[in-house]
Formats: C-alpha cells, sequence, structure tokens
C-alpha cells in the first residue's frame, strides 16, 4: 500500500521567484519525511507538485516508480492535509470524510462504516454530525487526517498541519498525528518549519533552503551534523567561535557551559573569556549574551541569573559539541 | 462622537423630502375613491389596485417582465458562470483584456446597444422581438452575473477545490459539489441582482418592443401617455412592495449587502 514518491530534477518557478529549484527527493515508503525550512523556501509548492495541483516547470514525480507527473490529483491516490485544513463548510463532519469515498463510488454501507473507522481514529465520533465552522481548531485538523486517511491513500501529504494549534495542543497532536501514521503504514511527507515537530515526528528530515534540498538523512544525523554554515543556523547552533587547532566551530546555546570563579573547565573543553552584555528571563532559566575579548557575541542558558550586564565571565565549550565549519559551505 | 454640520442635516432633509415626498404622493393617489389623479385623494378605496390586477395589457406584459427577467437571468448566469471561473481559477487575468470585456455592456449608453440590437438581430437577422429582448436583457445581465460569483469565487478558498480534487472529484464533481454550494450565496445574489435589473429596465424594452413582447415598465409608460387614471399609481405602489419584499427576503437569505461589499472591495484592490 505504501508508496515511494520520488522527485527527480523538479523544477518551478514563479514570476520573479525559483520555489523550486531543481530538487532531488525521495520519500520511502511507510515512513515519515519532514520537509523542514525557513518560511517562503518552497515546501507548500512541493507538496502541490507531488499532489498534482501544480505542474512543474521541469522535471519528473514518480511515485512507485511511475511517472505521475502528469497525472490530475484525482488519480494520483495522495491524502492530503491542508495548511488551512481545507474542510468543506457546506458538509458536515462525516459529509467532509465521507466525500472521498463517495467520489469512489463505495457502497453506503461501506461508506458509513469507514467514516465511523476514521472518526474513531481521530477520538471525533461524537462530533460527526456537526460542521467545521463549529467545531475547534484542534478538531478541524483532525477532521482533515480523518479525511485524508480514510481514502487509504498511497502517500499522505501534510502541510504544516499543527501549525494553527496553540503549543501544547500542537505537542498533543504530535503524538496522535505520529500513531495515525505508523497504524496506517503510510509514506507521509510533512512540511514544518519548527524543527523539535520534525526532529520528533521524522523517520527521515530534509531541509530546504530557497527551493533547494540542502540536507536530507535521519533526525539525529542531520541534527548533529549540519552540512553548511546555514543548516547550522537554522537548527539553532547560534554562536560561531574560532578554536585554535579546530578552526571556525558551531555551538548551540545549551551547550555552552558557564565557569564560576575557581571552577575547573572540564578536561575536553575550550575555554573563552569574556564579559555579560544581556541577561533575559526565559521561564526555564536566562538567556545570557556574552561579549568575547575579540567581540564576538555568544549566547548561553543559564539557569540562574547570579550575573549582571558589565560582569567578566568565563565560557566553556565541551568539544564534543562543538560542530566544525571547516570546509562546509556556507 | 461626532457632530454633524448643520448643513450636512439640512442637506439631508431636503434630499429624502424630494426622493420620498413624490414616492409617498405616488402611494397616496393609489388609494384613491375617485377617477382622477389628485392628491390630497378624493376618499379612500382599494379599487384601483383591484384594477390593475386585472388589467388584460398589464397582466400580459407582466408575464413577459417575469418570463424575460427569469429566462436572462438563467442565460447570464449560465454563461457568466464559466467565464468568472475561467477569470478566477484559469489562466485569464481578471483585470486584463478579457475582464474588461465582460464589464463593458455596463458603461455602453443602453439605448446605444438596444438599437444596435433592433437593428442587426431584428432587422438583419429577423429574429423575433422576444428573441432579441431575450437576448439584449442576457448581454445587459452578463456583467452583473460575471462580477458578483467572480467574487464570491476569488473569496472562496481554492484550497477546497484542490482537496476535492485530491480526494478523487473530477472537474465536474467538484465544480457541482464543492465550488457551486460555497459560491451559493454570491450566485443567489448575482441572480437577484439580475432579475430586478432585467425588470427595471426600460431602454432595451422599449427598443426591442414587438407584439406581444412589451415589458410591464413600458406598458406602464405606454399608458401614461395616454390616460390619467390613478392606475399607473396602483402599479407603482404594488412594485416598491415588491422590492420591499425582494430585499429583505435576499438579505435574510444571503448576506446580500454583504456579497455586494465584497464585490466592491473587490473592485477598489490594487
Ligand atoms: N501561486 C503563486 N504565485 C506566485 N508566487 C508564488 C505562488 N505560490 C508560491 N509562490 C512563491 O514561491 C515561493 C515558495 O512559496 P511556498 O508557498 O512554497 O513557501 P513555503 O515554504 O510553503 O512557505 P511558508 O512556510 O510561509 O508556508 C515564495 O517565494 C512564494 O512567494
Ligand atoms: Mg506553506
Amino acid at each position: 500500500m505504501a508508496a515511494v514518491v520520488r522527485l527527480d530534477r523538479v523544477r518551478h518557478t514563479f514570476p520573479g521567484v525559483v520555489a523550486l529549484d531543481d530538487v532531488e527527493l525521495t520519500a520511502p515508503p511507510g515512513r515519515l519525511t519532514a520537509l523542514l525550512g525557513p518560511s517562503g523556501c518552497g515546501k507548500t509548492t512541493l507538496l502541490r507538485v507531488v499532489a498534482g495541483h501544480l505542474r512543474p516547470a521541469a522535471g519528473r514525480v514518480l511515485i512507485d516508480g511511475r511517472d505521475a507527473t502528469a497525472l490530475p490529483p484525482e488519480r494520483r491516490d495522495i491524502g492530503m492535509v491542508f495548511q488551512s485544513y481545507a474542510l468543506f463548510p457546506h458538509l458536515t463532519v462525516a459529509g467532509n470524510v465521507a466525500f472521498g469515498l463517495r467520489m469512489r463510488r463505495l457502497p453506503r454501507e461501506t461508506v458509513r462504516r469507514r467514516v465511523g473507522e476514521a472518526l474513531d481514529l481521530v477520538g471525533l465520533a461524537d462530533q460527526a454530525g456537526r460542521r467545521p465552522q463549529e467545531l475547534s481548531g484542534g478538531q478541524r485538523q483532525r477532521v482533515a487526517l480523518a479525511r485524508a486517511v480514510t481514502i487509504r491513500p498511497a502517500v499522505l501529504l501534510l502541510d504544516e498541519p499543527l501549525s494553527s494549534l496553540d503549543a501544547r495542543l500542537a505537542v498533543q497532536m504530535r503524538g496522535e498525528l505520529r500513531r495515525v501514521q505508523r497504524e496506517t503504514g503510510l509514506t507521509a511527507i510533512l512540511v514544518t518549519h519548527d524543527q523539535e515537530e520534525a526532529l520528533e515526528l521524522a523517520d527521515e528530515i530534509a531541509i530546504l533552503d530557497r527551493g533547494r534540498v540542502v540536507q536530507h538523512g535521519a533526525p539525529q544525523e542531520v541534527f548533529r551534523a549540519p552540512a553548511t554554515r546555514w543548516v547550522a543556523g537554522f537548527l539553532g547552533y547560534e554562536n560561531v567561535l574560532d578554536i585554535p587547532g579546530k578552526g571556525p566551530v558551531a555551538v548551540r546555546p545549551e551547550h555552552l557551559g558557564l565557569l564560576r570563579p575557581g571552577d575547573e573547565a572540564p578536561g575536553d573543553a575550550h575555554v573563552v573569556d569574556g564579559t555579560v552584555a544581556d541577561v533575559r528571563f526565559r521561564g526555564t532559566g536566562y538567556t545570557i549574551t556574552f561579549r568575547t575579548a575579540e567581540g564576538r557575541s555568544l549566547v548561553a542558558v543559564s539557569p540562574d541569573d547570579g550575573l549582571a550586564p558589565g560582569a567578566p565571565a568565563r565560557l566553556y565549550v565541551p568539544l564534543s559539541r562543538a560542530v566544525g565549519l571547516e570546509g562546509r559551505s556556507t | 462622537m461626532t457632530r454633524r454640520h448643520p448643513v450636512v442635516g439640512a442637506v439631508a432633509a431636503v434630499a429624502l423630502t424630494f426622493l420620498l415626498g413624490p414616492i409617498l404622493l405616488v402611494v397616496g393617489v393609489a388609494f384613491t375613491a375617485g377617477d382622477t389623479i389628485e392628491f390630497p385623494p378624493r376618499g379612500l378605496s382599494l379599487r384601483w389596485f383591484a384594477q390593475a390586477l386585472s388589467y388584460g395589457p398589464f397582466l400580459e406584459a407582466l408575464r413577459t417582465s417575469l418570463l424575460v427577467a427569469v429566462a436572462g437571468t438563467v442565460l447570464a448566469l449560465a454563461l457568466g458562470l464559466p467565464v468568472a471561473l475561467s477569470l478566477n481559477r484559469g489562466g485569464a487575468r481578471p483585470r486584463g483584456a478579457i475582464g474588461t470585456l465582460f464589464t463593458l455592456p455596463v458603461v455602453v449608453p443602453e439605448l446605444v446597444l438596444g438599437y444596435a440590437l433592433f437593428q442587426t438581430l431584428m432587422v438583419t437577422f429577423r429574429v423575433s422581438a422576444f428573441g432579441a429582448l431575450l437576448a439584449g436583457h442576457t448581454v445587459l445581465l452578463l456583467p452583473y452575473a460575471v462580477r458578483v460569483t467572480g467574487a464570491s469565487l476569488a473569496q472562496a478558498d481554492r484550497s477546497l477545490e484542490e482537496a476535492a480534487r485530491g480526494l478523487g472529484a473530477g472537474g465536474w464533481a467538484t465544480f457541482t459539489r464543492v465550488t457551486l454550494p460555497v459560491i451559493g450565496p454570491g450566485v443567489a445574489a448575482a441572480s437577484v441582482l439580475s432579475l430586478v435589473t432585467s425588470f427595471n429596465n426600460v431602454p432595451l424594452s422599449l427598443l426591442l418592443n414587438g407584439p406581444g413582447t412589451t415589458t410591464l415598465p413600458v406598458a406602464m409608460l405606454h399608458h401614461v401617455e395616454f390616460a390619467f387614471d390613478p392606475l399607473v399609481a396602483a402599479v407603482c405602489t404594488l412594485l416598491l412592495v415588491l422590492a420591499v419584499v425582494v430585499m429583505l427576503v435576499t438579505e435574510r437569505l444571503a448576506g446580500f449587502t454583504d456579497v455586494l461589499a465584497r464585490q466592491e472591495a473587490d473592485r477598489w484592490r490594487p
């Protein structure tokens, strides 16, 4: 049932923008591939090409090895959850979920049974008779998900399905999304610009920048070894500094250690001297900005605020946490 | 709170008097028991209403008016919806040449349009008067159909249609099961607007006139040329009531003003 989706040098331009720049990407069967990238980098455009709503200017879309580039959307067997949910306002929840089944001219009894199953899957069996406008954001998202999976598509596309939910609901829905994808065993492509969401949900991550896939791999691999300076910056490696013998490295704020007077730095660490430039409260602790002797700005997080702007400070960088940037492209 | 300048109030009062005054006068005259147009009415009665509702020429003209209004609206929508679709969903640009073309009849003086249709259709091609009248009204209504349904289409979330396609609906099924229900209020508003526009039209109906194709406004016009009885005043009063009913019903059903306001907003969008 699950299919392989492959994009073969897919290119698309809108007036003045190269939205997809020779994209090569394979979404393996039965796995969840996350597309991660900043706003406007071409994520939605890529999904619309896969779903068949947009015909690419060049390149091919292969589904299970077959060229689907010219296939209309209704013949691709792809379910999609839209960024805006796109629920039909004139139909009830059940009517929305039934839509794809009725288009397949399934017997009435079968439609009813499968709508029931789909609504059970997303925990909305009691909302079947309501209109989308009467539902909360999280409920709408689940209806959209049920509608997309009930046609048992070969591929499921999800366009930032959690972006309009509040933080707590988004985290809760992540689990449900993962469960539904596992239970149905679909090939899924999830678009997001939330790296935490991508790391948590995905089997594979592809990072998109200005229409190009700049890195593609397992979450740990991508996270621990960003391929370019840009990816490092995008994934939260905010600090760039020079370590003698290692060259320029990138470090995440939470990996910078703070040394109290009299403390010893751990063995394999590089020590930097500087002054505190700014202290900001961030709930679980403080974000502290330092200025080093060479004039670089470094950001660290600290659980307490025993520091005042202007105070001298010592930082250390565990070498194992420093991602070398030498030889990587920008 | 803003205070209005006293002149504004005065101008409004004068304008209202000039607008409403004559109308109230006509309504008053319609209730007269006498035989001529005079105000104040000579006694009160409903006899002119009874007369109007049984006056053969007016009844036949009403039948023609309704027939032309309904058929013209159906035709204008049948032609206008595909145009609106291609302007808003196809490749054509709404504010490009084609978009302008479909709004053009609005600025062409209707007498010119009517005379041109009279010459080409009736004189040159010997089309029947009813055929020419219907063609004229369809051309007149087309811009309304294109504009109002187009505004609804522009407003509707395009991903709804993409969702339908993705769920297996072909182009036609997507149109009938998703697009049409979603733009329903716009289609209803376009219908009412077209019906009213056609029903009120004089210039076209006057020029495309022939045996058995006199519309109600034209019949009324002919009547007042020769008669001084309050018959037309009674018809006017009935038409006023009808207009108010249509407005109220539409407002209830489709949020008419909302659709029109959106169309207006659309027109001024850069
Ligand atoms: N229909 C369109 N017409 C013109 N330009 C478009 C169109 N759709 C997208 N673009 C442009 O193509 C680029 C990629 O857009 P896309 O919607 O794919 O971005 P995205 O990665 O989904 O962004 P976001 O995270 O904000 O949703 C952008 O520069 C956008 O302005
Ligand atoms: Mg997007």
